[in-house]
């Protein structure tokens, strides 16, 4: 398994990739929606050079959003993580030396470490069957604090260009059970060209459906 | 016919997944041997496996499954033995588990392509999973005390048994 993660300290590369592949003065895209079909929003008042930012700790990420470096402990750690699981062989149901991480990363950080999640998944850089992975991980994850980020980032994940990534995205959103998702899935299956992943898609949908 | 059923990701047998992707789902052990189950040609303990397969996890997720002709297996020249299986289903442990041995790398890809060509892939969703695993405790089919789940999941699966003996 291979991914496409460059060989720097992880602190540097996270900001280092940032700044080449994401388009500067660019924020998470909290706005995105089915709607606009548009991944990330300019934002004319940050400040030039900042690729890396912050959603507002323990917020819902499409309601305010703040810039904050990351830590450089946790970019460190995730990346450990990352390139440690490019060995590992998941399989559905169990726990992983990976999951293991995740999750205590994610306890121990809370929505800091979803947030540098949500660099490497939705710009691409991680390896796709360990995004996927990590999806299916943010939906079974019992942590109420980093709740609505982890939400938003498996609905933002539908638009991953690996079909396996989004069909781990809609796994995780009916892990996490939410209605709020409904229109992101819709959306989903409309543009979704792999038969079996929509069909999983519309399972999701179906499910979620009912609580509306 | 009967079926032969394997565990696996439904995201692996995706016509454009790679050979190499959906060899990850036929991956033996450490014997060289391949955990199957046999489903009869009536498919009357499908159902069974997939909640037997489930009691061995460690979480209540969904269940992706590969389901194939027998025929499939004998054409390739694959062995099989009837095992005992590691689920907490005992009577679905002895009479539908099944192990293909002596897999050699060629055997392996050569079944990856034939199931790839002819098979179905089917998802059980993580909440039809958990009533199947709840129905399998109150029918006393499933052991409850060899089953794997961490104790999150065995909290939400008492929620499900209480409630499908409420109806």
């Amino acid at each position: 398994m291979s991914v496409n993660l460059p060989v720097t300290p992880a602190p540097l590369m996270i900001v280092n990739l940032a700044a080449i592949t994401a388009p500067q003065n660019v924020w998470f895209g909290n706005e995105w929606s089915p709607e606009s079909g548009t991944e990330f929003h300019h934002h004319s008042s940050l400040p030039p050079n900042t690729a890396i930012t912050s959603i507002t700790p323990d917020e819902h990420p499409r309601s305010s959003t703040i810039l904050r470096p990351h830590s450089e402990e946790i970019g460190r750690k995730l990346w450990t993580l990352l390139e440690a699981a490019q060995d590992e062989t998941f399989e559905d149901g169990m726990e992983s030396d990976f999951s293991k991480g995740l999750t205590w990363l994610i306890q121990e950080y809370g929505t800091d470490a979803v947030e540098a999640l949500a660099y490497f998944i939705a710009y691409e850089k991680a390896d796709p069957e360990v995004s996927a992975e990590t999806l299916r991980r943010l939906g079974l994850i019992e942590h109420p604090k980093t709740y609505n980020f982890r939400l938003w980032l498996l609905e933002r994940s539908l638009q991953c260009s690996h079909a396996r990534v989004r069909d781990a995205a809609g796994l995780g959103l009916s892990f996490l059970d939410d209605s709020h998702a409904v229109p992101y899935i819709r959306h989903a299956i409309e543009k979704e060209l792999v038969n079996m992943l929509r069909e999983d898609l519309q399972q999701v949908l179906d499910q979620l459906e009912i609580h509306e | 016919v009967p079926f032969v059923l394997r565990s696996g990701r439904r995201s692996r047998w995706y016509p454009d997944a790679v050979i190499q992707e959906t060899l990850k789902d036929l991956q033996p052990d450490v014997n060289n041997k391949l955990s199957v189950w046999l489903i009869e040609d009536d498919r009357s303990n499908l159902m069974r496996v997939i909640c037997a397969l489930a009691t061995w996890r460690e979480e209540i997720e969904n269940v992706d499954y590969i389901l194939t002709d027998y025929q499939v297996i004998v054409r390739l020249n694959i062995s099989i033995e009837h095992t005992l299986g590691a689920s907490a289903d005992d009577e679905a442990n002895e009479r539908w588990h099944r192990n293909l041995c002596d897999l050699t790398e060629q055997k392996r890809l050569g079944l990856a392509q034939a199931m790839k060509e002819k098979c179905e892939s089917v998802r059980i969703p993580q909440k039809d999973i958990a009533v199947l695993l709840a129905d399998g405790i109150i029918a006393g089919r499933v052991n409850r005390g060899k089953m794997r789940l961490k104790s999150p999941a065995l909290v939400k699966l008492d929620r499900v048994i209480k409630a499908q003996q409420a109806r």
